[in-house]
């Protein structure tokens, strides 16, 4: 549905993107994961055709967005990171007007009532835009990119400014939206990401550095295993023990948190399951395992080591 | 154009800015009437066309300040410019929403010259044909004051750098006094000038050159217009 391919934006001599291509199934919910400044939201500017691209070339099922952009247009709903909502107009007025800009032609009445139930915004319909909270703007931000309903939608952090509450629900909605539609969903709550997303492009300083399911991704870097194992015993012997079983690259220390034991906090090498191993030897030792937990890596976790890397492999070439 | 014109009329009647001009509007062109019409029992309405013209150099660009730096300070010219509309369509609704609050605040003059006219000896003919050449110069201002607009995000500044455009525009065949008035400079900035076109009007001749100067004036801002919108994309 969405296929972008060798993209690239520059601001003057600036390069915003580069070389980003990642293709968007129909029916699919991407999920697009970037620290602030990454280009997430240029690139849903470009997809939109609210930016144009200096190189490459992004197609809208099938159509060239620089060359079509009308047609194109007609196909996306989008939300943009602040709301577009004109503050003097009552919700009711804005969708109206956003329903004759998008020259939408589903039955006026229906259509509308049916985008304000969905998004939760019918009982404010007759109140100033100005008057509603930030939540409230968020969602007729979200209304607005629902009428005339668009076979793609573009959301550019659709949960911020939004209560515990309304989070779910939009998420929920957003889950509901992704069944017949295409999504694209950008986000620094990685948490909603792997809730909602079937696949996760990560990118960081313009560039794409990983583009997987959350399951895989996770998975695929859990290369550097832990182990956080509670002791019973004497301090400087459990720590030979541990030093002398194979596979144990290092120890951390964690402290006492139970009465005569000690928490460590173990790094194991790639490829060991280090955990009979350790089991015999400090049983040989009478050291009894008090707990014993393997910490997976979590999207968290992998989101943060793929945009440091980066960061590392550039200050390098410096 | 449709949608976005008539949202920009609405916000017109919904901001006390308008309803403010509007005011300032009646009150001065008012005084000017009594002065040249009523107390010096004059028929003709060519005074008090150049006076506004004069005051239109000022209402106008607080009339088009906001057209295009308020959308870019709300964001909300994600929604236009993602929405199935060409650049030019949304220009023009907005050049136009502006262009008719001008006859709005002119269609009062209309009334001037109609109470003339019944108490008077009004030149009619003339009369329209000065009544034409308001509503083009009107549009030439609101060109200009469109286009910096789209420049600026700040509406003081896209005000007052209108403001400024318009007066060296309007007056520029004053500007060849400053180097003794040699008559090769006068004629270059005559021809550029909005008030130097006006005369025509004034003196009650339908000149098509003029009526052809003003339209490609304001073509052309509102061309830059388009074009500037277009580049912000680029860049």
């Amino acid at each position: 549905m969405i296929e972008i391919s060798h993209l690239y934006k520059n601001y003057g001599k600036r390069t915003v993107l580069s070389d980003i291509s990642f293709t968007v199934n129909k029916g699919e919910i991407l999920g697009f994961l970037g620290p602030n400044g990454a280009g997430k939201t240029t690139t849903m500017s470009i997809i939109t055709g609210y930016l144009s691209y200096t190189e490459g070339s992004v197609k809208i099922a099938g159509l060239e967005v620089l060359d079509n952009p009308l047609e194109v247009k007609k196909k996306i709903g989008y939300l943009p990171e602040i709301p577009p909502v004109y503050l003097d107009m009552t919700v009711l007025e804005y969708l109206k007007f956003v329903y004759e800009l998008k020259k939408v032609t589903l039955d006026f009445e229906a259509h509308l009532t049916d985008v304000m139930n969905k998004v939760g915004i019918f009982d404010v319909r007759g109140r100033l835009i100005k008057h509603l909270s930030k939540g409230y703007r968020q969602r007729v931000g979200f209304a607005s990119a629902l009428i005339g309903n668009p076979e793609i939608l573009i959301l550019d952090e659709p949960t911020v400014g939004l209560d515990p509450k309304q989070i779910i629900e939009i998420r929920n909605l957003i889950k509901e939206l992704g069944k017949s539609k295409t999504v694209i969903i950008s986000s620094h709550i990685l948490q909603e990401i792997s809730a909602i997303c079937d696949r996760v492009v990560i990118i960081n300083k313009g560039k794409i550095v990983a583009e997987d399911s959350p399951e895989n991704l996770s998975q695929l870097h859990t290369t550097k295993q832990q182990l956080t194992v509670r002791i019973a015993g004497e301090r400087q012997a459990i720590k030979n023990v541990l030093e002398s079983v194979q596979g144990v690259r290092k120890i951390k220390e964690v402290g006492i948190k139970e009465n005569d034991s000690y928490d460590f906090i173990i790094d194991v090498e790639g490829g060991f399951d280090v955990r009979k191993p350790l089991f015999n030897a400090l049983s040989s030792k009478n050291m009894p395992i008090l707990m014993l937990t393997s910490t997976k890596m979590s999207l968290e976790d992998v989101f943060i080591e793929l945009t440091k890397s980066v960061e590392n492999s550039k200050g390098g070439k410096k | 154009m449709k949608a976005v014109f008539l949202r920009e009329i609405k916000a017109y009647f919904n901001s006390p800015l308008m309803y403010i001009l509007m005011f300032i509007f009646l009150v001065v062109s008012f005084i000017f009437y009594l002065m040249y019409n009523i107390m010096s029992q004059y028929a003709s309405m060519m005074p008090v066309m150049y006076s506004l013209n004069t005051m239109f150099l000022f209402l106008v660009p607080m009339l088009t300040m906001r057209l295009f730096s308020e959308e870019k300070t709300q964001k909300t010219d994600q929604l236009l410019f993602t929405s199935p509309n060409s650049i030019t369509s949304l220009v023009m609704g907005k050049f136009f929403s502006a262009f008719f609050v001008f006859v709005i605040m002119m269609s009062l003059v209309a009334v001037y010259a109609l109470i003339t006219a019944i108490y008077g000896n009004l030149d009619i003919a003339s009369f329209l044909i000065m009544y034409i050449g308001e509503l083009l110069i009107g549009a030439s201002f609101v060109a200009v004051g469109l286009f910096v607009s789209s420049v600026s995000t700040n509406l003081i500044i896209s005000a007052l750098v209108s403001f400024g455009l318009l007066l060296i525009f309007y007056f520029s065949e004053m500007i060849p006094g400053i180097f003794g008035n040699p008559e090769w400079l006068v004629k270059i900035f005559s021809f550029f000038s909005l008030s130097y076109r006006f005369d025509n009007f004034g003196m009650g001749l339908l000149a098509w050159d003029s009526i052809f100067y003003y339209l490609s004036f304001a073509g052309i801002f509102i061309f830059l217009t388009i074009r500037m919108i277009d580049k912000k994309r680029w860049s």
